[in-house]
């Protein structure tokens, strides 16, 4: 969190610096363009400007696909995760300045299909020819609900899975083996219980943060704050509840440290939790965080049932005057193989199922968490997310949720009180 | 002033060498000429924003969609329904004063310290004193979240150093607020000094001696002349942390603005509403609200100014 800011800051001027570079060679591009949308591939240059937030990790084949098709060039710009997206929506809203590619995550998504006017319709492009190698529930996220319209091609997915300390849980004297851990942690209730017997024994704490476990387990259902027809559920959702509940019960074995903060990598590093709810990408973090903690780790199945955390778009914004192209491009680069490469490079787990049974994805394994057979269990919890439904206000209520539980932890308001204030909040920000 | 005296200059001598009307009419539009640039950008990046931040007050509008005319129902949700907007004027004043005033007395202390005769090397002092105020203030926040952590936070280790419990920082009303005055006072004390540095100056030496032939000592002569004298100089330096104090963002954004939104101040809700729920209407409407609220704390300012003053 804390270098999402730090870059934040960092980067306003460069980046309204940016956008006026983006504009000007818009005006250029758009005067080459006009021929090249007829015939992309046959050899006119074409430059293609990409919006991007860090961590993508989609470096290696861009710089691949350029090598294939010489008269592509690619021209990537990234920027921090929030501030990527408040760019593309002040560009969009002015006009001008938008890339021919851009990048949305799944927590926009929502907000920006209401405004598919300002998006190609990739169906126009062939977008339906590849609909069949991506995860059901992830096309659907990228598509309007009566499937007329495409806004991206998906990028990676993040099935959740579980990172746990071998040697604390080994002290503990609790089981080791993934298996045996994903069958004694099987309910969340039993991963209380046993994050409670780490306490006693070690004095260490079962996981980061309050707020944390509260995402994980509302991200197991179907769903959140709103149910199919867009009515506001947060009071009746049975799921919201069940992670509300959980998240206060387990107050206990929380070490109050935020995710992506200073603090966290050294935590991590000294091990003052036991397990790290580990979406793929949360892999490198850990890796970077506490190199010194090689081998210590195992991974298993999280509790109850997977969620998704995280993932994204490849979008072209209706500015675009290269969408052919554009198109042409983000369909290789979201392809099955592709998807397949980058997740041998970092991690991302890719959202093409057909890799799934891929020889060199099942095999994938990383000696730093122990096990030989990482990619076929992370594969088996992809398996296991389902289709959840969100709402443009998904993002804002999200902050308020986890703002509400972190209240809790720090002490500054009761469950109830916190639980009073997230609703009447959610509320007066939903019927704005 | 450059322009102004060119002007001036260039003005007298064409007039007195040729009869002319014209060239003198030249100058004069040439002298606006030369003024025009900043008049051209305040107009394109001051006055046409104002205005329509108060026209897009009433609506209602998330930037990529429509606007609706919603006349003053913004203001009205504003007054009648928005905790956390009157959460954040009280947490932008409380974090104010916790700066402003432990500031001021700590830059008059070491401008009176910075104008003693004895010190040797005083233009580094000077230098040394400032150089905060000319660090980029994301290199400050980044440092003093970093020194603030609650569990390997360096002020908490010192904290437990002296058997204290570790305070959360992030997690705390009080917490909070101090350490983000901690960020602003550590930023413009330097830049307070100075402009002390510059009254005490204008204090003649004599008094001091006469007092010290009086047999006063330092710290009645600070007491009895230096802070009669500095009036004047105090009083400009509160207006000027009252108006930089109403708009504190990038310290309370950049170290976290706390679950119970302790950390929200006036201009960093603001922010919020406009981008990270683009609803940009209402964060015109509370654009509005800001700037009359700091008007109004300016006018009080000023009237208890004039009162000292007299």
């Amino acid at each position: 969190m804390l270098f999402k800011r730090i870059a934040y800051v960092a980067s306003t001027l460069a980046l309204s610096l940016g956008l006026i570079a983006c504009s000007s060679s818009n005006e250029s591009g758009g005067t080459e363009s006009t021929t090249d949308s007829s015939n992309a591939s046959s050899g006119e240059n074409v430059e293609l400007t990409m919006w991007a937030f860090p961590g993508m990790g989609l470096d290696e084949q861009i710089k691949k696909y350029q090598e294939e098709n010489p008269n592509v060039t690619i021209k990537l710009q990234e920027t921090p995760y929030g501030d990527h997206h408040q760019n593309l929506v002040t560009a969009l809203a002015s006009g001008s300045g938008a890339p021919d590619v851009a990048v949305i995550e799944s927590e926009y998504i929502e907000r920006l299909k209401e405004n598919q006017n300002q998006f190609h319709n990739l169906k126009d492009y062939g977008a339906d020819d590849i609909a069949g190698d991506y995860l059901e529930w992830r096309w659907r996220e990228a598509s309007s609900i009566d499937g007329s319209f495409v806004l991206g091609i998906p990028t990676d997915v993040g099935p959740m899975a579980m990172a746990y300390r071998v040697d604390i849980f080994e002290e503990t004297g609790l089981p080791t083996d993934p298996d045996e851990v994903s069958e004694a942690l099987g309910t969340w209730e039993e991963y209380i219980e046993a994050g409670r017997q780490i306490k006693e024994a070690t004095g260490g704490y079962m996981f980061n943060f309050a707020s944390d476990m509260f995402r994980v387990v509302r991200d197991q259902g179907q769903e959140q704050y709103f149910d199919m027809e867009g009515n506001f559920i947060l009071e009746e959702s049975e799921q919201i509840k069940r992670a509300w509940d959980l998240a206060v019960e387990a107050q206990d074995i929380s070490a109050n440290i935020e995710r992506e903060s200073t603090e966290w990598g050294a935590a991590v590093a000294r091990g003052d939790f036991a397990t790290v709810f580990l979406p793929p990408w949360m892999l490198q973090q850990i890796k970077d965080n506490a190199p010194e903690t090689e081998g210590l780790w195992n991974v298993t199945q999280i509790p109850e049932a997977s969620g998704n955390w995280g993932g994204s778009l490849l979008s072209i914004p209706a500015q675009s005057k290269n969408a052919e192209s554009a198109y042409e491009f983000i369909a290789w680069l979201n392809a099955p193989q592709q998807q397949l490469e980058i997740f041998k490079e970092r991690g991302n787990f890719p959202s093409t199922p057909s890799v799934y049974d891929n020889e060199e994805l099942q095999s994938f394994s990383d000696p730093f968490f122990t096990r030989d057979d990482l990619g076929s269990m992370l594969a088996e919890a992809a398996g296991r997310v389902e289709y959840v439904y969100r709402s443009p206000e998904t993002r804002a209520l999200n902050i308020i949720m986890r703002d509400a539980v972190a209240s809790i932890e720090d002490g500054t308001a009761t469950a109830e009180q916190a639980w009073n204030t997230a609703v009447e909040e959610a509320k007066r920000q939903i019927s704005r | 002033m450059a322009t102004k005296s060119a002007l001036e200059t260039s003005t007298t001598k064409p007039v007195s060498v040729t009869k002319k009307k014209n060239p003198k009419l030249f100058d004069q539009l040439a002298g606006y000429a030369f003024i025009s640039p900043f008049f051209i950008i305040f107009a394109i990046f001051g006055v046409y924003p104002l205005f329509f931040t108060a026209y897009l007050s009433l609506h209602r509008w998330d930037i990529l969609g429509e606007k609706v005319f919603i006349g003053f129902d913004n203001y009205i949700a504003l007054f009648t329904n928005d905790p956390l907007f009157w959460k954040a004027v009280g947490n932008t004043f409380s974090i104010w004063f916790i700066s402003t005033v432990p500031q001021l007395m700590l830059a008059l202390v070491l401008a009176f310290l910075l104008n003693q005769a004895f010190l040797k090397g005083k233009g580094l002092f000077r230098l040394a004193v400032f150089m905060p105020n000319i660090t980029s203030v994301v290199a400050v926040a980044i440092i003093f979240s970093a020194m603030f952590g609650t569990n390997y936070g360096v002020i908490n280790y010192v904290v437990t150093l002296f058997g204290f419990d570790p305070i959360n920082w992030s997690g705390s009303y009080l917490g909070t607020h101090v350490a983000i005055s901690a960020m602003v006072m550590w930023r413009w004390v330097g830049y307070n000094t100075i402009i002390y540095l510059a009254g005490l100056q204008g204090i003649s030496k004599d008094m001091y001696e006469a007092a010290t032939i009086d047999g006063a000592n330092k710290t009645q002569q600070f007491f009895f002349i230096t802070i009669p004298l500095m009036k004047p100089i105090i009083l400009f330096t509160v207006i000027l942390s009252t108006i930089g104090g109403m708009q504190i963002f990038a310290e309370p954004f950049l170290f976290g603005r706390g679950a119970s939104n302790q950390g929200l101040t006036m201009t960093l809700y603001l922010y919020e509403e406009a981008f990270t729920r683009f609803a940009f209407g209402y964060a015109s409407a509370i654009a509005w609200v800001l700037f009359l609220i700091i008007i109004i704390f300016s006018l009080i300012n000023l009237f208890i100014t004039q009162r000292i003053k007299s």
